[in-house]
């Protein structure tokens, strides 16, 4: 059957594409130009620097072409098991080899990535070794280049990061009985390495780009969920929440949060390192400070605020851990319902909850707020909604605080 | 000075009114346009696409305007051997496209058609030993795929396939100091992600965990001068988080503690007046997704014109009762 007008541009676009990685395999950023129609005999891939371009039209043409091919051959001839299948009519005339297959898949996930079973056929070509680790680790990190925020992405790093670091065959969980009981332990089922296939050194620098991908797709999208929680499971499960790691982070990331004072997911993830490194009143004051500052200097900024409640929660917290002797350790409890101090949440303290769940120790609280805490809280923000103009954003931010507050006080 | 709350002012001309029949009139021609390069562009979000497609039409009271016979076709060809659903014809399964597929089933009274104790072998089999959930072989884990099972196997009457203490203590991990959850342990609280736990929560009879008040009142913060209400701090209003955030607040029992007039008229001022169908914001393009929540939301908010939902399985309130799903809700 001979191809169509369509179709062959199509093939021409996607070859321009494949010469362009061939010629320039340091590729680092990627993205759709804002051109609708073909204006002149040229290439519609464009290559400038680092930087790999494509023109809309062409992108549009190249979509449907891979993806077609792709999906006529995955639903008839290969990995596709249907329960009412009626496939392998035309099976012989869809073999597609590997090459074909990444060249194909590649064009699709720069153009769409949340398209997840293109990724899973290049899952499987990575465990046939088709392809390396190392070149899915820098297409999935050009794809974040456009897609900064693709969980799709973002998933598919982790699959890799798993497969590398751990050695496990996270495939495979056909050993677990759905049913059995035991003890729910907290654990997640990666944080502990089975088999560590990589030295210290490989480890590490696999880690370094991984922060440094994060960062990259953190300043390109605001906010970024999902960067934001890739970063934190690669602290839990490639680095085990190590300390000293956990506090070259909680430094590296003041600059960041300084220059982003909207930037909810960065605050929060100072938070979690917080949580997890060892907590002093002399790192909280610290962040204390660090946060009143930018309030004053950014008015009007609620990721600010937000900070401010975690940091007066932390204090309370650990202000009361140390004046109490009882502490328990929730990992150790043998029934699920006992996860969590039992309270009855409409009368008792809701705030009395471990500082983060992950954490193994939960502190029974002396409900006493003796040295001050949120009462000097108090005073601080009455002046700031004093200073501030009525009903401005920032006046509106610090009154909500202070509800927040005074609901705090009157749980404890 | 201060820098301008990050929100959308309404316009005056925007629409007031709710134009049920030029929805109608939306979702049945968006089912009929298979050519266009956006149709292929999401067909890996298919069966999510018909689920969101039919609910709506069902809450509008118009399902009768789709083909069932072509959609339970459709759904039937998407079950893979191990019992889960692709989001379409060639693509892989997934717990988000199975409980979709479920969804549709159950709108339809369609279950008996498909292999059922296939679908519950595959959802149990992607729970882990700490309790979480799998969306797929490939191993990423979600508390929104927690939802997923549970809302399935809930669907399909069979809870008991999974452990449902080790399943709600993962997600009890997921909480954070504020009240609301994230997508796993550590991760930052998101509107959706809270509705997938507090929603799994209450299928599973285990709200008591949950911080009613203080999550109540994050979310009731989630409400920007304009009336809409953001997925998170510092976003903007969006119709979906009409769904999301009203949801959850629903099912804590705290739904009075929003605006409801003021956000009624965002949810409104969202239509386009000329094609129908509902944006995430004032003058932006619709979507079915968008026109699903925005028609929810307003359900939950005691819109008359509109079907009663219900708030766990975001599903017309008579098919749950139907097929006799029980549910917490504080």
């Amino acid at each position: 059957m001979e191809n169509s007008e369509t179709e062959n541009r199509a093939i021409r676009v996607l070859s321009d594409l494949d010469a362009a990685f061939r010629r320039h395999p340091d590729i680092s950023e990627f993205d759709i130009l804002p051109v609708k129609e073909p204006e002149s005999n040229r290439s519609p891939i464009i290559v400038a620097e680092l930087a790999l371009g494509m023109e809309l039209w062409s992108a549009r043409l190249v979509y449907i072409y891979c993806y077609g091919k792709l999906m006529k051959w995955r639903s008839h001839a290969s990995g596709c098991h249907l329960l009412h299948s009626t496939r392998s009519v035309d099976a012989a005339r869809n073999i597609l080899e590997p090459p074909e297959l990444l060249r194909l898949s590649r064009a699709v996930i720069l153009i769409n990535p949340e398209c997840y079973s293109i990724w899973n056929i290049r899952k499987e070509l990575l465990q046939e070794k088709h392809v390396s680790v190392y070149e899915e680790l820098k297409l999935s990190a050009l794809v974040l280049s456009k897609h900064p925020k693709s969980p799709e992405t973002f998933a598919h790093r982790k699959w890799i990061l798993s497969l590398s670091c751990f050695g496990a065959d996270i495939v495979d969980n056909s050993q677990i009985e759905p049913n059995q009981s035991g003890n729910p332990s907290l654990r997640v089922s990666h944080i502990i390495p089975r088999v560590m296939k990589l030295s210290t050194e490989e480890l590490k620098a696999l880690i370094n780009e991984e922060m440094r991908v994060c960062t990259m797709a953190a300043e390109k999208y605001a906010n970024n969920y999902n960067a934001w929680s890739h970063r934190i499971w690669v602290i839990i499960n490639l680095f085990n929440c190590n300390k000293q790691f956990i506090m070259a982070e909680y430094e590296n990331t003041r600059s960041y949060v300084s220059m982003h004072v909207s930037d909810h997911s960065g605050f929060h993830y100072r938070q979690f390192l917080l949580s997890n490194a060892e907590q002093t009143s002399s790192i909280l004051q610290q962040e204390l400070d660090f946060i009143s500052e930018l309030i004053s200097v950014y008015p009007g900024h609620e990721a600010l605020w937000y900070h401010r409640r975690f940091i007066i929660h932390a204090m309370y917290n650990l202000q009361n851990i140390s004046k109490s002797d009882a502490v328990i350790d929730t990992s150790s409890s043998t029934e699920g319902e006992d996860l969590l101090i039992p309270y009855d949440y409409q009368t008792v303290n809701v705030m009395d909850h471990c500082l983060v769940p992950q954490s193994s120790k939960c502190a029974k609280k002396l409900k006493i707020d003796d040295s001050g805490i949120l009462k000097s809280e108090i005073t601080k923000i009455e002046l700031i909604i004093d200073s501030e103009p009525d009903n401005s954003w920032q006046q509106q931010l610090a009154k909500a605080y202070m509800k927040w507050i005074k609901q705090y006080q009157s749980r404890t | 000075m201060g820098t301008p709350v990050k929100d959308v002012e309404l316009k005056d001309s925007a629409p007031q009114n709710l134009l049920l029949d030029k929805h109608v009139a939306y979702i049945e021609a968006y089912s009929a346009k298979k050519d266009e390069y956006e149709y292929v562009m999401t067909e890996y979000l298919r069966m999510s696409g018909i689920y969101w497609g039919l609910t709506v039409m069902d809450l509008m009271g118009s399902l009768d305007r789709m083909s069932r016979e072509e959609v339970l076709d459709f759904v039937k060809g998407c079950q893979h051997e191990c019992g889960g659903f692709g989001a379409s014809i060639g693509h892989d399964p997934h717990l988000l496209y199975t409980l979709s597929a479920v969804q549709i089933l159950s709108l339809y009274d369609g279950v008996s058609s498909v292999n059922v104790e296939k679908i519950i072998e595959f959802v149990s089999s992607l729970q882990q030993p700490d309790g979480s959930f799998y969306g797929d072989k490939w191993g990423e884990v979600d508390t929104r795929f927690s939802f997923c099972a549970v809302a399935c196997l809930a669907l399909l009457k069979k809870i008991d396939a999974i452990n449902v203490d080790k399943a709600v203590n993962y997600v009890l991990s997921c909480m954070n100091f504020d009240g609301g959850f994230g997508c796993r342990p550590g991760s930052e609280s998101h509107s959706g992600q809270i509705y997938c736990c507090v929603g799994m929560l209450s299928i599973l009879n285990r709200l008591h965990h949950v911080q009613a008040d203080m999550l109540g009142w994050w979310l009731c913060e989630r409400q920007l001068p304009s009336g809409g209400l953001n997925g998170r701090p510092e976003k903007l209003p969006d119709v979906c988080y009409s769904w999301w955030v009203l949801a959850s607040l629903k099912i804590i029992g705290r739904l009075h503690w929003i605006d409801r007039d003021k956000l009624v008229r965002f949810i409104l001022a969202c239509q386009d007046e000329e094609t129908g169908g509902f944006a995430d914001r004032p003058g932006d393009m619709v979507d079915p997704f968008h026109t699903l929540f925005g028609i929810a939301g307003l359900s939950l908010l005691g819109e008359r014109q509109i079907r009663g939902v219900n708030p766990v399985f975001c599903m017309p309130e008579d098919v749950i009762k139907r097929i006799g799903v029980s549910m917490q809700l504080l």
